[in-house]
C-alpha cells in the first residue's frame, strides 16, 4: 500500500510525525489537530507489464501522491519548512524496500507551493510526488 | 509537465527537414486538444462554489517551435478570463486551488483535472508522432 509505506517511512524519519496523530493517510480527518500532514493518492500513469501470463501483476507501477501540510497562520513558516523537510526525505529516494514493496525511485514532481487556507483559515503547503514501484 | 522520452522519433523528424517539425506540431496540437477536452469534462463544476465557470476557460494553445527546435503545446486553465467573474484577488489562483486541492469535495468533477488526462495521453504521443512522420516520409518519397 503506497500511502501506508510512505507514511511509515515519514513517521520514522525524525520529523516529529506520528501516524494517526498528526500524519494521516487520508484527507485531514475532522478531529485532526491544526498542525498536521496528510497524504493523498493522485492520478498516476499506466502500469508496465512483463512477458508473464494473463493477469500477471505489473512489473512496474507509476503511482503519484500528494503531501499537504497545514497549521495555524502564526505557524505558517514552520508548516512550510516541514513540507520542505518532507520533500527532502522523499525526493530521489530509492531503490529501497518500504514494507514489502520495492520502490525503485520516488521523486518530487513539484517544489513546495502554497495552496491557500482551508475552511478554518489554516495555511496549507503542498508537494507532489511520483513513485516508481514494484507491485504491492 | 514535459514529455522528453521520444527516442528515435526525434531522429526521424530531423531527417524530414522542415516537414518533420510541422508534422510533429500537428500531432502535439491534437494531443493538447484531447487533453483540454477531457480536462473540461473532469473540471470541478460545483454550483455552490465560485469555480463554477473554470471549465469554460480550459483551452489548448497552438503548437510552437522555439529557435532551439523545441516544439511545445500547452493546456491552460483559468487566467484573466475569470477576472470579471471572480475579481482581482481570486481569478489568478482559482485554477491552482481547484487543480491541486485534493481535500475539496466536489459534487461534479475532481482535482488534477488536467494532470490526469495528460498522463493518459502521454504514452500515445511517441507512437502517433512516429506514425505521422512515417506518413510524411511516404508522401515526400512518393
Amino acid at each position: 500500500m503506497l500511502l501506508a509505506d510512505i507514511g511509515t517511512h515519514l513517521a520514522g524519519s525524525g520529523l516529529g510525525l506520528t501516524l494517526g496523530v498528526n500524519l494521516f493517510q487520508v484527507p485531514f480527518p475532522a478531529a485532526s489537530p491544526p498542525a498536521a500532514v496528510c497524504l493523498v493518492e493522485t492520478p498516476g500513469e499506466e502500469d508496465e507489464f512483463g512477458a508473464g501470463p494473463s493477469l500477471d501483476l505489473p512489473a512496474l507501477e507509476r503511482a503519484r501522491f500528494q503531501v499537504i501540510t497545514r497549521d495555524d497562520p502564526q505557524n505558517a513558516l514552520a508548516s512550510r519548512n516541514l513540507a520542505e523537510d518532507i520533500r527532502q526525505k522523499l525526493n530521489n529516494l530509492g531503490p529501497v524496500t518500504l514494507g514489502i514493496t520495492v520502490y525503485h525511485h520516488v521523486k518530487a514532481t513539484s517544489p513546495v507551493f502554497y495552496l491557500g487556507p482551508d475552511q478554518n483559515e489554516r495555511w496549507r503547503w503542498v508537494v507532489n510526488f511520483e513513485a516508481m514501484k514494484g507491485n504491492g | 509537465m514535459e514529455t522528453t522520452d521520444l527516442g528515435g522519433v526525434i531522429d526521424s523528424m530531423r531527417r524530414l527537414g522542415k516537414a518533420g517539425p510541422e508534422a510533429a506540431m500537428r500531432v502535439l496540437e491534437a494531443k493538447a486538444q484531447t487533453v483540454a477536452a477531457r480536462a473540461r469534462e473532469l473540471c470541478p463544476d460545483d454550483p455552490d462554489t465560485p469555480g463554477t465557470d473554470l471549465a469554460d476557460t480550459i483551452r489548448a494553445t497552438k503548437a510552437t517551435r522555439s529557435k532551439g527546435g523545441m516544439i511545445s503545446a500547452a493546456v491552460i486553465a483559468g487566467g484573466a478570463r475569470l477576472r470579471k467573474r471572480l475579481g482581482k484577488r481570486a481569478y489568478n489562483i482559482i485554477a491552482v486551488v481547484q487543480h491541486e486541492d485534493t481535500t475539496l469535495k466536489h459534487t461534479r468533477g475532481q482535482a488534477k483535472f488536467v494532470e490526469q488526462p495528460y498522463l493518459q495521453v502521454v504514452p500515445t504521443v511517441a507512437g502517433d508522432l512516429q506514425e505521422a512522420l512515417d506518413q510524411e516520409a511516404s508522401r515526400v518519397a512518393g
